[in-house]
């Protein structure tokens, strides 16, 4: 066979690839709705909890542990929380966040729980556009624990989808978030507990013994700007402490 | 080296608690110490110029050259405000829980008070109960917050703020192959999450360090741990076990012979909790270190080889870069990083060993070393204005720079070795550690300061040695802070600490021998140029003073010696000048001193060695001083001595021959009495000789010369009138005469030549910038060392930091271009009393006091103006341009000026022979942040009321004051009383009129020369033997009248009650004492001191090591009952305890207790199985006992209870194990079994 026979032959079966495709999604549309959404609830909910939950601790990170915070410094265009302070010099701080973990878990579930809502109500919505009748009752839970490694969610709703006369009950949403922020946590612990005692964190030292975490600390107008860096997830959290300030010449 | 750490920090902390009560004492204490450091000067002052009142009160000059002068020399006095607690609640401030800016407990005024926030009006917050610090602690979650708000505590809260408890205290947690170094609750968390699920064993060490911990994840025996269906699991026993697995220690999940489904790969990773890199296999598992050699080597993949045993272990730099072999070392220089990230090419697998060392300046350091940078000179007190230290560390590869606190209040010091365990380490090691500045400059107001300044950390004795008379140390940081120059809060301050090195020197000079011309006799060399190098130095050392470069190599000059002879006053030589220009260049090897804490670590109950023996004397300033004024009197009288000695002397030879050519030998009937008649008329006319001498100033010689005429004519005016009448002189009489009224009328030329004291005076001033902002840009040059506000605002006066806190902070000239000098008014606001500012235009006012055209004398006199724009402002009496200016308001540019001093009456100066009308112009000129300055003086005119005089003196002030609490032991009490204007004072117990008051007070201050800033100094003893106390003081003006009668009297006395407490103070209770039980290592106590009697103010200090260095309590105050948490370790200690009040008395106590850690864990006495098959036990003491069947490793609480007391009981079942615990009341469990049962 010549070789323009053979150029021709790969021609055609290069259209009639591309015919194949084209028919194919114009007779089955578009992936997800080959595949809805509501046909493993779990996971849809899952990933739609989990994108919430993404923002929500990029948030977190980003101030100090708040999703809005309200005491801050500003360096360079970014916003520091404080977390321990103390406004007299030469006096060692307040921890303004005690029992971290508790409030950022707080501030996680009440910054995402509309969302989480939100995702449940969408549930319900694809399952009623693919015929289901869908009803839910009792209280929806939400809670968030905040573990080594990642976040338990726990998400609970009682949801029945009914079909042509079977009906399936969805209750249990549960699911994981993996992040390290729970190490970070312990890390600021440290940092806000010598701080508070002795006015300094020696992270010098503290990263040796821990080479995952890069600590950085930054000194303005007599308050202490911390970077924790874990280095494998590249998650870093920043925050502010004021304890043991100077006065500038007096 | 943790261990190290914490003292370290435990020490800044202490510097920091101990720096604020010693600065709030120096405060209140430092313009008593001057004042009266003033009045032994002026005493000194007066001994060397006694002879000449003229010294001070010159005709020749404008009297306001020199009274201003001394007056200018009093502002320059520290005068710091103290902010008192009654000025607190003046002030309308105190202590609030949450101010609307969302700080927590801050001192805060009720408007800055979030209204629903508790505030307590006149309070600091260490005091009240709502900012009372704890512990907020979570048990069961092991997780434990210090210094917490009861109030924001939402768990459990305790007043330990360090949380000491038995449950915070961190152990080794063993998670399955990895170990984490926290506490118990914690680790029954990461068990149950990272390990194996709720049933899993919590394995947590309590006697392992982090070091340990960290160094025990890596001998953990590891090994394959197989599952059905040919799963594998690299992990360790415990975790093996635990999960239902077969454990083949050592061996890898690839090993041939377990034939599981996890096959060799050439795949690598990063193991957290481990420096190398690993190959893994196909299953994920780690296996051995990756080495390229072994890669196709399947025996390889079957056992485990240890990192000792693997490829390269022997490398100096941990394989760093390595491409065939990942046995890092992160000591040594090698982590495992990411190949693909870093970009690095590697043989097989995607990891590397990534250096971890740094280069800097063609150094090398090893990762985790740190080493201190500086803009320039350290130590010696050159440290130059805008200066910073830096610390930089060398974090895995990369050079992280750590700016230490900024004004220099912190200071880089760096070692280069440490010990461990005996060994000598090589390890550069820097800190950025607090500055003990105010120590420093404190110690110089204290009694025995100079002594302490020797040891004091971060202090230095810096000696001026001018002249053998002009000799004195000063106490100066090592490390001078640096000042917010641009901060109106903070420039009082500045200017008080500069003015520290504010001095003068009288160089002391006498007539010479012929009259013509004079010499010294002390203190020449202050004359010298060198004393502008020494001055300024000492000025250079105490802050932001003097003259100095700035970071930048830039200099200015921030002093002023002025000489009241208006000669040319000394300057800073040309060597010394070049000198400083190099100070802000880099200085190789030279670092802050690691300085010997010791001693104050002992005192703070840490550890150290016995404090070492202050050696010195402090006293040797005044000593020395007044060493100098004996000696300087000394040398003046010994030389009027040596004249009139060798007058008489002279006189003497001189008689004989006259006395023989007179002709005794031809009178030889002349009786002895009529001889002696002859000599007695000799006598008296040298006596009238000299008198004539002394009158006309005559010099030594013309005093010899008249003396010796005198006696000529008066041996001849005797004669006459023994022997003879005039006209049966004989010839040789009358030559005689004659001879006389030549040698007197030659004599009186030889007068003597001024030879007036000169007085020099150095003012340190605070250091500021350069005029303009042409390198402001510079500070953001460096983005390694960033700019900030200080470090901008030494490079120009108009430089500023803008955008702050922004990505866009720089620093700028604020207004380029500006040639528009300051406009000047005045500041109505700033003036007190009755005076008034008339007839205001735009070049100046008039002062006047209401209703009056002049203002009465002795009236303090307020000078306040305002300039539309920061500027330093400075006058003078004449006409002189800016820069030769001799006063200003303060060498800081700000919008306000004031500043106030009194006048003396005019006819007091007329009397005292100055010529002085009362009328008074001064000159005013003000310069911009740029230099421009106005082309025109602003004017202020005003005058005093001039006499006759027909006021009394007033007294404006007492010390102690009226009503103050004096020592209980005190019998007698020094007072010391302020006049308006220069007086007598009189004391008595009864308001009798001044002349029949009996008790006179020393008043050593002369007329225009007032020693202190609020008028003139009269002290004395008044007798103090009953509670209260009563005494009237009465005055009387112008001493320098001889009429008395043209003197004013106080017509009422000035009321003094000194009050003595009705008990002297006491401690009457310390605590802890005896033995205290303990669980813990480092144990939370809280010192209390009760205390009683004695005066209204009680404080109290403390210490481990001897009353010779106390350390103030924080929370102590007006308050009877003294408290100090305190943390400390085990053992026995001695502790001092020493309460004063505001008399001064102190009591001491001392007591000793002894901190005991209970650490034997409950053992079983006894254990035995009945036929029943209960396994019975006995405990050595009390406890709580439970057990598991699998194994030792079992949370206490989850597992079965036996009972609690000396008697336990387990239904046992043959055949089984029985892992048993027991927890004693104190709360000791081991970590291990207390015994281990099976039941038969």
């Amino acid at each position: 066979m010549n070789k323009e026979g053979q150029v021709t032959i790969f021609i055609i079966l290069g259209i009639l690839i591309v015919i194949s495709i084209i028919i194919y999604f114009f007779l089955y549309g578009d992936p997800d709705s080959v595949n809805p959404k509501s046909e493993v609830p779990e996971n849809f909910v899952g990933s739609c909890v989990e994108e919430s939950l993404e923002k929500a601790i990029r948030k977190i990170l980003e101030n100090g542990g708040e999703i809005s915070p309200n005491f801050t410094i500003s360096y360079r265009d970014l916003n520091y929380t404080y977390l321990c302070y103390q406004a007299d010099y030469y006096q060692s701080c307040y921890n303004l966040r005690p029992m971290l973990e508790f409030q950022i878990e707080e501030e996680i579930r009440e910054n995402t729980i509309t969302e989480v809502e939100k995702c449940l109500e969408d549930l319900e919505s694809d399952l009623k556009s693919k015929g289901f009748e869908v009803s839910s009752f009792g209280e929806m839970e939400y809670e968030i624990n905040i573990l080594p490694g990642f976040i338990e969610y726990s998400l609970r709703e009682n949801i029945i989808a009914s079909k042509e006369g079977t009906s399936q009950t969805l209750n249990n949403f549960d699911g994981e978030y993996n992040t390290y922020l729970h190490r970070l946590i312990q890390v600021t612990r440290d940092v806000i507990n010598s701080e508070a005692q002795f006015c300094n964190f020696e992270y010098n030292g503290y990263m040796l013994l821990y080479p995952e975490l890069d600590i950085k600390r930054i000194d303005v107008d007599g308050s202490k700007l911390y970077n924790i860096r874990y280095r494998d997830s590249n998650e870093n959290f920043k925050f502010a402490v004021r304890s043991c300030a100077f006065a500038p010449g007096v | 080296m943790e261990y190290n750490k914490k003292i370290i920090a435990n020490f800044e902390l202490m510097i920091i608690l101990v720096s604020i009560f010693s600065f709030a004492y120096m405060m209140g204490e430092l313009e008593k110490n001057f004042n009266e450091f003033e009045e032994k000067y002026n005493e000194i002052l007066k001994e060397n110029s006694g002879q000449s009142n003229k010294f001070y009160l010159k005709n020749n000059l404008n009297i306001f050259d020199q009274f201003s002068n001394l007056i200018f020399e009093k502002l320059k006095d520290p005068f710091i405000p103290l902010a008192s607690a009654q000025e607190v609640v003046d002030s309308g401030a105190g202590c609030c829980l949450l101010a609307e800016t969302g700080e927590k407990c801050a001192t805060t005024t009720t408007d800055t008070c979030d209204p629903n926030s508790p505030f307590a009006l006149g309070s600091l917050c260490t005091t009240t109960s709502f900012c009372r610090k704890g512990c907020c602690y979570n048990e069961d979650l092991g997780i434990f917050d210090s210094n917490v708000l009861e109030s924001d505590c939402k768990e459990t809260w305790s007043p330990d703020t360090l949380c000491n408890f038995p449950e915070a205290e961190r152990g080794c947690c063993v998670l399955g192959s990895k170990t984490k170094f926290e506490t118990l609750g914690q680790c029954q968390i990461d068990t149950e999450v990272l390990a194996l699920g709720n049933s899993s064993v919590v394995d947590w060490r309590s006697d392992l360090s982090e070091a340990q911990c960290i160094l025990f994840s890596q001998t953990q025996k590891e090994g394959a741990c197989i599952f059905q269906n040919k799963e594998c699991s690299f992990q360790n026993e415990p975790s093996c076990i635990n999960s239902g697995g077969i454990f083949y220690e050592d061996s890898l999940c690839t090993s041939s012979f377990l034939d599981t489904r996890c096959k060799p790969t050439k795949q690598t990773a990063c193991v957290d909790g481990k420096d190398g890199v690993y190959f893994v296999d196909s299953c994920g598992n780690i296996a051995n270190i990756y080495d390229s050699n072994k890669v196709n080597d399947l025996s390889y993949w079957d056992t485990v080889i240890e990192t000792d045993n693997s490829c390269e272990a022997d490398s100096n730099n941990g394989n760093a870069n390595s491409e065939t072999c990942g046995n890092c070392n992160r000591f040594l220089g090698g982590l495992c990083s990411s190949s693909i990230d870093d970009g690095f090419d590697i043989e097989w697998g995607t990891n590397y060993c990534k250096p971890t060392e740094c280069v800097f300046n063609g150094e090398t350091y090893k990762n985790g070393e740190s080493w201190c940078q500086y803009d320039g000179k350290t130590g010696d007190g050159d440290d130059v204005p805008g200066s910073r230290h830096w610390k930089y560390v060398c974090n895995q590869g990369e050079v992280d720079i750590e700016p230490c606190a900024d004004y220099r209040n912190q200071i880089c010091i760096q070692q280069t070795t440490f010990d461990y365990e005996g060994k000598e380490i090589e390890f550069r090691n820097a800190a950025c550690i607090a500055n003990n500045w105010r120590e420093c400059i404190n110690l110089n107001s204290e009694e025995d300061g100079l002594e302490r300044c020797q040891d004091a950390l971060n202090c230095q004795i810096k000696q001026i040695n001018i002249s053998e008379h002009y000799t004195f140390n000063v106490c100066s940081p090592k490390y001078p802070a640096g000042f917010a120059i641009n901060d109106e809060r903070y420039q009082d301050t500045a200017k008080s600490i500069c003015a520290i090195g504010s001095r003068n020197c009288t160089v002391v000079r006498v007539a010479t021998f012929t009259g013509f011309g004079c010499k010294w006799v002390a203190n020449k060399e202050c004359l010298n140029d060198e004393f502008a190098n020494q001055m300024n130095d000492v000025c250079r050392s105490l802050g932001d003073c003097g003259a100095s470069v700035n970071y930048e190599g830039i200099y200015t000059e921030n002093f002023n010696i002025l000489r009241d002879d208006e000669e040319n006053p000394p300057e800073l030589t040309q060597a010394w000048l070049n000198h400083l220009k190099t100070l802000d260049d880099e200085h190789p090897g030279i670092y802050a001193d690691v300085e010997d804490y010791s001693k104050f670590l002992e005192a703070a109950g840490v550890f150290g060695k016995a404090p070492v023996a202050p050696t010195g004397s402090d006293a040797e300033y005044p000593r020395e001083l007044t060493t100098a004024a004996v000696g300087l009197g000394g040398v003046a009288m010994a030389g009027a001595y040596a004249a009139v000695t060798y007058s008489s002397l002279s006189l003497t030879t001189s008689m004989g021959p006259l006395v023989s050519s007179s002709g005794i030998s031809a009178v030889p009937a002349a009786s002895i009495g009529a001889f002696s008649g002859v000599a007695i008329g000799a006598s008296i006319g040298f006596i009238v000789g000299v008198y004539l001498a002394k009158l006309t100033g005559s010099s030594p010689l013309g005093v010899i010369l008249m003396g010796s005429g005198g006696a000529l004519i008066g041996g001849a005016v005797a004669y006459v009138l023994i022997f003879a009448t005039l006209t049966t002189i004989p010839l040789a009489g009358w030559i005689i005469a004659a001879i006389g009224a030549i040698l007197m009328i030659i004599g009186s030329l030889f007068g003597s030549a001024d030879c007036d004291p000169i007085e020099v005076s150095f003012e340190c001033k605070v250091w500021q910038p350069p005029r303009g902002g042409s390198d402001c840009e510079k500070c953001n040059e460096d983005p390694l060392r960033p700019c900030s506000e200080y470090r901008c605002s030494t490079l120009g006066a108009a430089c500023e930091l803008i955008n702050k806190g922004t990505e866009n902070e720089l620093c700028v000239d604020v207004n380029p271009g500006d040639v528009t000098p300051p406009r000047i008014s005045p500041n109505k606001l700033n003036i007190l009393g009755d005076q008034e500012y008339t007839e205001i235009t735009s070049s100046g006012f008039k002062i006047t006091n209401e209703g009056q055209i002049c203002i009465d004398a002795y009236d303090l006199l307020f000078l306040a103006v305002k300039t539309d724009e920061p500027a330093i402002c400075k006058f003078d009496f004449k006409e002189s341009n800016y820069e030769e200016m001799d006063f200003d308001f303060g060498n800081v540019f700000s919008y306000n000026h004031t500043i106030a001093f009194p006048l003396p009456d005019p006819s007091h100066g007329e009397s005292q022979g100055l010529n002085w009308s009362g009328d008074l112009d001064i000159y005013l000129k003000c310069q911009d942040r740029y230099g421009n300055e106005n082309p025109n003086f602003y004017l202020v005119s005003t005058c005093v009321n001039q006499g006759p005089d027909v006021t009394p003196p007033v007294v404006r002030a007492t010390f102690p004051k009226s009503g103050d609490k004096i020592s209980f032991d005190s019998l007698i009490q020094r007072i010391n009383i302020i006049t308006n204007e220069l007086a007598t004072c009189r004391w008595d117990s009864n308001d009798i009129s001044y002349d029949l008051m009996t008790n006179s007070l020393k008043c050593t201050d002369r007329f225009a020369r007032p020693s202190t800033i609020l008028g003139y100094s009269c002290s004395g003893e008044v007798p103090a033997p009953n509670t209260e106390n009563n005494f009237y003081i009465r005055c009387k003006d112008q001493p320098w009248l001889a009429n008395e009668e043209e003197r004013n009297p106080m017509t009422q006395g000035y009321h003094l009650l000194l009050n003595k407490p009705t008990s002297k103070i006491k401690i009457d209770s310390v605590s802890p004492k005896g033995e205290i039980i303990t669980q813990t290592d480092q144990t939370s106590i809280e010192l209390e001191i009760i205390t009683s009697g004695g005066g209204d103010y009680h404080a109290c200090s403390y210490s481990f090591s001897g009353y010779e260095n106390m350390i103030e309590l924080f929370e102590t105050g007006a308050d009877r009952i003294h408290k100090q948490p305190l943390s400390l370790s085990v053992g026995k200690r001695d502790l001092y305890v020493e309460c004063f009040d505001e008399t001064g008395d102190t009591a001491k106590s001392q007591t000793n207790f002894t901190l005991i850690k209970d650490e034997l864990n409950p053992l079983i006495a006894r254990i035995w199985q009945e036929d029943t098959g209960e396994l019975y036990f006995i405990t050595t003491e009390i406890a709580e006992c439970r057990y598991s069947e699998s194994s030792c490793s079992f949370v206490f609480e989850n597992a079965t209870l036996t009972g609690k007391g000396l008697f336990h009981i387990i239904d046992a079942i043959k055949g089984r194990n029985y892992f048993i615990k027991c927890m004693d009341e104190k709360g000791n469990v081991p970590s291990d079994c207390s015994i281990e049962a099976a039941a038969i």
